[in-house]
């Protein structure tokens, strides 16, 4: 079991994530901005974060490049959660510090596994 | 007469812009709520949450396929509307055929099972891998092989490719329902069914094979289509073969490569790239006066070509150039290994310095500019030899120098790494960079440890450090620190600007070590 930190502005989709992971055994925590994101990865620790990229205010890449600059919390595996429709969105989402992507719309089917794939020691975030 | 048209530009680009904006917004708009309708009802039928009866699972089925069709149409519209507005970018990458295949058949095994449809491929097993947009090539192949298998309820489906001619040939057949004659010279437009009732049973976009086509056309390839009702369809297209050979030809990459061998930064050309004859004529004047070597380019693809064959000091770019604007033309300079480190200054009339700078300009000019601002600029960058100075960073996170790496290269400098302070003093003494950059808390020797070393050598005593650290110094530590350091900046919330400003600061007023000016 890992603890997963998603953060998503919309309630739906925060849900959606919520409920596929929980049956996958993991704790979930979920934040509805960046700000709240990055307050509750500092306060929780959290093994992953799943970062929506499309934030109102500030957005998932800013979080990210903050995140990854700050010492305490750049080992954490930050994962992007976005429509990747062209190869120049795939170069943004690595270049703010991204260890990965997961493909919007999230496959309810698939999610755990990939996020597993991310979690496993030595697996592909590292 | 002139500033009418640079107002009308102005203007015009301002539009084409705030389209790209809103149908970036829309896309994801649309695509948000979207995402939670497909999710929920995938995991209501699929039984998660309760079991479902018969006519609710029936039900959920038909929410969850509409929802499905909803964003396939979405994404065929965006698409559409990019190509329209010339806005998708072509990226080639090596990319092998069969595995193209693979993942697009892997898409259709469910439902050519459930048809009972056979589908033969044909690829010769020595197909060598090709340069091409392996994203726009996958979804070419996918759009075909869709309709095929769409089209066709029993029989086969069959796919060739081989390479003829300098092109690669992709054949897709079906034994399908196939295409009355009187429709063929349609089938290629947006929106057009063939014939309106087949809109309900066969559900389609109506934009698959315009987009198909479309995508073709943006990568100088063609596509024909050969049907007979009731016997099947035939489409063929066709893509410029390139090659990709993984063993590099003698072509230089890395930057020593390309730096021995060629002229001191001085000798070598300024590359103008503008449009305009009187402006590239004023330029070229006073840089001329000022004893460069000239050298003008009226579009991007003149541009792309002499900034390869003539290895200029520095690039001079306009951005509203007729075809391929200045934005793309800067995109491929960053891309290309023989141009990727060439100072490139932005010219124009656009004023969106920041997107400029993002995409690796080392400078930003708004229209009209002065003569002395022009040469200054330019005199900073060939006569300190900019281009040569080298940048030592210590840090035991590959993170954090990944990020300076990133921050650096926009302008232009050579970056050194090193993962610790032992490496790092091993690479001062033996690399002669003119800059550190030094972080403070590393395993073993610190960077403190690192500072007094350095400053204790004879062969390093001297050389400027910024400290790029997330630890808060003690007022002890700061009072304790050699005037060797030049600036201390926080790892969290970095202030890119003033850290890029405060290396050329100190960049500038010293001459490159190893530079043979």
């Amino acid at each position: 079991m890992s603890r997963i930190l998603v953060v998503e502005d919309n309630e739906g989709n925060l849900e959606l994530i919520r409920v596929v992971l929980e049956m996958a055994g993991h704790e979930v925590i979920g934040a509805p901005s960046a700000d709240v994101g990055l307050l509750a990865a500092r306060k929780a620790r959290p093994d992953l974060i799943l970062m929506d990229m499309h934030l109102p205010g500030l957005d998932g890449y800013e979080a990210t490049r903050i995140i990854k600059a700050d010492e305490t919390l750049k080992n954490i595996p930050v994962i992007a959660v976005t429509a990747i429709t062209e190869r120049t969105d795939e170069e943004r989402v690595r270049a703010c510090g991204c260890e990965g992507f997961i493909a919007k719309p999230v496959d309810t089917r698939s999610l755990a596994t990939q996020i597993n794939e991310f979690l496993k020691p030595g697996g592909k975030a590292q | 007469m002139n500033v009418e048209k640079d107002r009308r530009t102005k203007e015009l680009l301002k539009a084409v812009r705030l389209k790209t904006q809103f149908l970036g917004n829309m896309s994801h708009e649309l695509r948000t709520p979207l995402n939670s309708i497909i999710g929920f009802s995938e995991l209501l039928m699929d039984g998660l949450v309760g079991e479902l009866s018969e006519k609710q699972g029936h039900y959920m089925k038909i929410i969850h396929s509409s929802g499905a069709h909803l964003l396939r149409l979405i994404n065929d519209i965006l698409d559409f509307s990019k190509l329209e507005a010339g806005m998708l970018e072509v990226f080639n990458e090596p990319t092998d055929l069969s595995e193209v295949l693979e993942e697009v058949l892997r898409t259709y095994s469910v439902i050519v099972e459930r048809k009972g449809i056979e589908v033969h491929v044909d690829i010769p097993p020595d197909l060598p891998p090709m340069l091409t947009d392996r994203r726009k090539l996958t979804q070419i192949i996918d759009n075909l092989l869709s309709n095929s298998v769409k089209f066709t309820n029993q029989g086969r489906v069959e796919l060739a490719a081989k390479r003829k001619e300098g092109m690669l040939e992709v054949t897709v057949t079906d034994t399908g329902i196939g295409i009355e004659p009187q429709e063929l010279p349609y089938i290629f437009d947006p929106f057009h069914q063939v014939d309106a009732s087949t809109t309900r049973r066969y559900e389609g976009t109506g934009l698959g094979l315009a987009l198909v086509k479309k995508l073709l056309q943006i990568q100088k390839g063609t596509i024909e289509v050969q049907s007979s009702p009731a016997q099947g369809s035939s489409f063929t297209f066709r893509l410029p073969f390139v090659e990709f050979k993984p063993e590099k030809p003698a072509v230089a990459t890395t930057r020593e490569e390309l730096i021995q061998g060629l002229p001191a930064a001085g000798e070598r050309p300024i590359l103008v790239v503008e449009d305009n004859p009187l402006a590239a004529n004023l330029m070229s004047m006073w840089l001329s006066e000022a004893g460069y070597n000239v050298q003008i380019a009226s579009t991007g693809e003149e541009a792309l070509q002499k900034a390869v064959t003539l290895c200029p000091a520095v690039i001079t770019l306009d951005i509203l150039l007729p075809q391929m604007d200045g934005w793309r033309v800067l995109h491929r300079l960053k891309e290309m290994p023989e141009t990727k480190d060439t100072p490139i200054i932005v010219v124009s009339i656009v004023e969106d310095k920041s997107f400029g700078l993002s995409l690796g300009a080392v400078d930003y000019m708004i229209k009209p500019v002065s003569r002395s601002n022009l040469i200054s600029k330019i005199e900073r960058l060939t006569k300190s030899g900019r281009r040569f100075h080298r940048v030592l960073v210590i840090d035991d996170n590959p993170a954090d120098i990944s990020l300076v790496e990133e921050i650096l290269q926009l302008d232009g400098y050579e970056v050194l790494k090193a993962t610790s302070g032992v490496d790092g003093l091993k690479a001062a003494r033996d690399e002669k960079p003119d800059l550190v950059i030094l972080d403070l808390m590393m395993p073993d020797l610190d960077g403190f440890d690192v500072m007094r070393l350095l400053e204790s050598d004879e062969a390093t005593r001297g050389l400027p450090i910024i400290l790029f650290t997330a630890k808060d110094l003690t007022q002890i530590e700061r009072a304790n620190l050699g005037t060797n350091i030049h600036d201390i900046f926080g790892k969290t919330q970095l202030d890119r600007d003033s850290f890029r400003q405060k290396i050329a600061e100190l960049l500038t007023s010293s001459q490159p070590e190893g530079s043979n000016e």
